[in-house]
C-alpha cells in the first residue's frame, strides 16, 4: 500500500474523531452533569417562600417524598408491571396494596413486603445495587413492577 | 399433584408475562440497564477510527500463520498433558454431569433452588469461554463424554485382547453439521424453550445428549465423534485457539494468541453455519430483551395461536421463530461481505471465500458472548458455591457454603457498560487481524489482499454495531 493511501486512511480516522468528539464530546458531558447534580437538588430543595402571598411566616412544609404505588388485585398488578426508576444513593420508597394476603420480593436486594388484604404496606430503602431488578409477587411469581436502579 | 399443578400455574404466568418484555433468563430476576446513548455513540465511533488507523497500518507479510508452537519450560508441559491429569480431569467431569443429571432429576424443581440449571447455563456454557480463551482447550480434558468414550473404548480393548476400530468412518460430508445441530438444539433450550431451564429439563437434555453422543462415538469412534460432532467440544474448542495455551499429543506448550485459529480448518463443511449459530443465538438473546422484539411478538404470537395452537407453544414457536431469523441474518450478513470481497478478483468462488475467513468470525462470535452474558457469570456464577452445598435445592449444607448469596454489589452498571464496549472494540480489531493475516496468505497479489480488506471491514463493522445496538436496547 502507498504511503499517500496510509495518509489517506489516518486523515479519515482523525475526520471521525473530531465529528464524534463535535457531536458527542460536551453535550453529553453537560447531560452527564445534569444528571449527577440532580439528585442533590433534589435532596435539598431551595426553599422558596410562596410569591404573592401574605402570610409569609410559616415556613413551607418540606415536601413529602412520593411513594410509588404498586396495586396487586386479581392476580394482576393494576396497570400492568411498570418500570420504577431512581437514581444510585437515592431512597427507593415503595407502597403496596394488594387484594389477598402476599408476600412481595425484591430481586437483588433481597427485601421480601408482606402485606394484608385491603392495606397499604410501606417499604425505604437505599437503592444501592444498580441494575433492572425484579419486584414480584412471591407466592406465584406475577411480575409487579421493574425496579431500575441508574448510576 | 400439587406440584404440577403449581408448575402448570408457574408456566402459564411466564408465558403471559412473556407478552410484555420479560427479564432474559429465569435465572436472577436481575437485568442489565442498556448503554447510554452517548456511551452507543462513542463506541460505534471508536471502532470505526480503529478500523481505518488499522487499515493505515495494515501489514504485508502474514504475522499469525504459521506454527509458534514450544512445549512449556521445565518439564510443566510434560507434567500438564500427563495421563494421571487426564485421567482425574475426565473423572471429575464424569461426576458434574452425574450431579447435574442427579439433582435436576430428583430435586426441587424451582429453578434458582437447584444446581443444574445454574451449571448448565452460567458455569458449564458462560464460565467455560473465557477459561477457554485464557487457558486453552480445558473442557476437552473435563469433557465427561470422551472420558466415558474412552475408558470404555479402554475396558473393550483389554477385553478383546487388540485395539479397537471404529466401525464406520465418519462421513466427510458431516463435517461440523452434527456440532451445528447439538448448537442449536442448546440455544433452543436455553432462549426459545418454554420450560428450558426447568431443572428436570435440563436433566432429561443433558441425559439424552449424552446417549446420542454415545451412539455418535460408539460409530464413528472417540476422536472423529468428539472432534467433529460433539456440540460442545466444537464450541470450547473455537474459542481455545484465541489462547497461547495448547496441548499436542502428552505436551501443553505456548504459541502467539489468536494463532490456533489459523490452523482451524475452514474446510469442514458446516463451519460458517456454526459461527452464524453461536452469533445469531446471543443476539437473539439480546434483541429478545429490546424493543423491536418486544414489538414483533405479540403479533406473531398471535399469528401461531389463530393456527389453532396453545398459548404457550405459540410463544414457544414465535421465539424459535425469532432465533432462527437472527441466525439467518448473522448467516446472511456475512455472505453479503464474501460476495463483496469476491469481486476484487482472485478467481475464488464465494463459498470458498467464506470459509476462508470464517476464523476471523470467532473473536467476534467471543465477544458477543463475553459482552452479553458478563453480568450474568459476575452475578448468578456466584450462586453455584451455595447451590454446590445444596444441589438438589432441599436445604442441604455439605460443604458449609448453602448460606451464601448473591453480591448485586461488586460491579455497578458503569464499570459494566465500559466493560462490554471495550470488549466489543477489542473483539473488532482481533477479527479484523486475522481477517487481513488470511487475505495475505489467500491472495498472490497484495493490492488484492487489501481491496478485500474493504469488504470484511463492513462486515466487521457491521457485526460491531450490531453488538453495541443490541446493549442500548437491552431493557430500554
Amino acid at each position: 500500500m502507498s504511503r499517500g493511501q496510509r495518509l489517506a486512511f489516518l486523515a479519515v480516522a482523525a475526520a471521525i474523531a473530531i465529528v464524534a468528539v463535535v457531536v458527542l464530546g460536551p453535550g453529553s458531558e453537560e447531560a452527564d452533569d445534569a444528571r449527577r447534580s440532580s439528585p442533590t437538588e433534589r435532596t435539598q430543595p431551595t426553599s422558596q417562600s410562596p410569591r404573592g402571598s401574605g402570610r409569609a411566616e410559616r415556613p413551607p412544609a418540606p415536601p413529602k417524598p412520593a411513594y410509588e404505588a404498586i396495586r396487586f388485585e386479581d392476580g394482576k398488578p393494576v396497570g400492568g408491571a411498570r418500570d420504577i426508576t431512581v437514581q444510585s444513593g437515592e431512597t427507593v420508597r415503595l407502597a403496596v396494596r394488594s387484594d389477598r394476603a402476599e408476600e412481595i420480593h425484591i430481586h437483588g436486594y433481597d427485601r421480601y413486603v408482606d402485606v394484608e388484604p385491603g392495606k397499604v404496606e410501606r417499604a425505604r430503602f437505599p437503592a444501592r445495587l444498580e441494575g433492572v431488578f425484579e419486584v414480584e409477587a412471591h407466592s406465584d411469581g406475577t411480575l409487579l413492577a421493574n425496579l431500575r436502579v441508574e448510576p | 399433584m400439587r406440584r404440577t399443578a403449581t408448575l402448570l400455574a408457574a408456566s402459564v404466568i411466564a408465558a403471559a408475562a412473556l407478552a410484555e418484555p420479560a427479564l432474559a433468563h429465569g435465572l436472577g430476576g436481575r437485568a442489565d440497564l442498556p448503554i447510554p446513548a452517548w456511551l452507543f455513540g462513542w463506541g460505534a465511533a471508536i471502532v470505526l477510527i480503529v478500523s481505518f488507523v488499522g487499515l493505515a497500518a495494515l501489514w504485508p507479510e502474514p504475522k499469525l500463520e504459521g506454527d509458534s508452537w514450544r512445549t512449556l519450560p521445565g518439564g510443566a508441559g510434560r507434567a500438564l498433558g500427563s495421563r494421571p491429569v487426564e485421567i482425574v480431569c475426565g473423572a471429575i467431569g464424569v461426576a458434574l454431569l452425574l450431579l447435574v443429571v442427579w439433582s435436576g432429576a430428583a430435586g426441587n424443581q424451582l429453578t434458582t433452588d437447584n444446581l443444574a440449571p445454574t451449571f448448565v447455563f452460567v458455569v458449564f456454557w458462560v464460565a467455560l469461554v473465557p477459561v477457554s480463551v485464557v487457558f486453552g482447550d480445558v473442557f476437552s480434558a473435563f469433557n465427561p463424554w470422551r472420558a466415558a468414550g474412552r475408558a470404555v473404548g479402554w475396558v473393550a480393548s483389554k477385553a478383546a485382547g487388540e485395539p479397537l476400530t471404529a466401525p464406520l468412518r465418519y462421513p466427510e460430508r458431516l463435517g461440523r453439521w452434527p456440532a451445528v445441530v447439538g448448537l442449536l438444539a442448546f440455544t433452543w433450550l436455553e432462549l426459545a424453550a418454554q420450560d428450558g431451564d426447568l431443572p428436570r429439563n435440563v436433566a432429561l437434555a443433558a441425559l439424552v445428549y449424552s446417549l446420542l453422543t454415545g451412539v455418535g462415538m460408539a460409530l464413528y469412534g472417540v476422536e472423529a465423534w468428539i472432534g467433529r460432532g460433539e456440540a460442545f467440544s466444537v464450541y470450547f474448542n473455537l474459542f481455545s485457539r484465541i489462547s497461547p495455551f495448547e496441548r499436542r499429543e502428552r505436551e501443553v506448550g505456548l504459541r502467539r494468541p489468536l494463532s490456533g485459529l489459523t490452523s482451524f480448518d475452514p474446510s469442514l463443511p458446516g463451519t460458517v453455519a456454526l459461527l452464524a449459530v453461536v452469533i445469531g443465538g446471543v443476539s437473539f438473546d439480546g434483541a429478545s430483551e429490546g424493543a423491536l422484539w418486544a414489538g414483533i411478538v405479540p403479533g406473531l404470537t398471535d399469528f401461531f395461536e389463530s393456527l389453532g395452537l396453545a398459548r404457550g407453544a405459540a410463544v414457544e414457536i414465535a421465539s424459535t421463530v425469532g432465533l432462527l431469523g437472527a441466525i439467518g441474518l448473522v448467516f446472511g450478513l456475512y455472505r453479503l461481505g464474501v460476495a463483496g470481497a469476491r469481486t476484487v478478483g482472485g478467481g475464488f468462488t464465494t463459498a470458498r471465500l467464506a470459509r476462508a475467513f470464517a476464523h476471523s468470525l470467532v473473536p467476534i462470535a467471543l465477544v458477543y458472548v463475553a459482552a452479553h452474558y458478563l453480568t450474568l457469570l459476575i452475578f448468578q456464577g456466584q450462586a453455584f458455591i451455595p447451590l454446590l452445598s445444596d444441589p438438589l435445592g432441599r436445604g442441604a449444607d455439605l460443604l458449609g457454603t448453602a448460606g451464601g448469596a448473591i453480591d448485586y454489589g461488586v460491579i455497578g452498571a458503569t464499570a459494566v457498560w465500559y466493560t462490554q464496549v471495550a470488549l466489543i472494540v477489542v473483539g473488532h480489531v482481533a477479527a479484523l487481524t486475522l481477517a487481513h493475516d488470511r487475505a495475505l496468505v489467500l491472495y498472490d497479489q497484495p493490492e488484492l489482499a487489501v481491496r478485500s480488506q474493504y469488504w470484511l471491514l463492513a462486515v466487521m463493522v457491521g457485526f460491531t454495531s450490531i453488538a453495541l445496538w443490541l446493549l442500548s436496547q437491552a431493557n430500554a
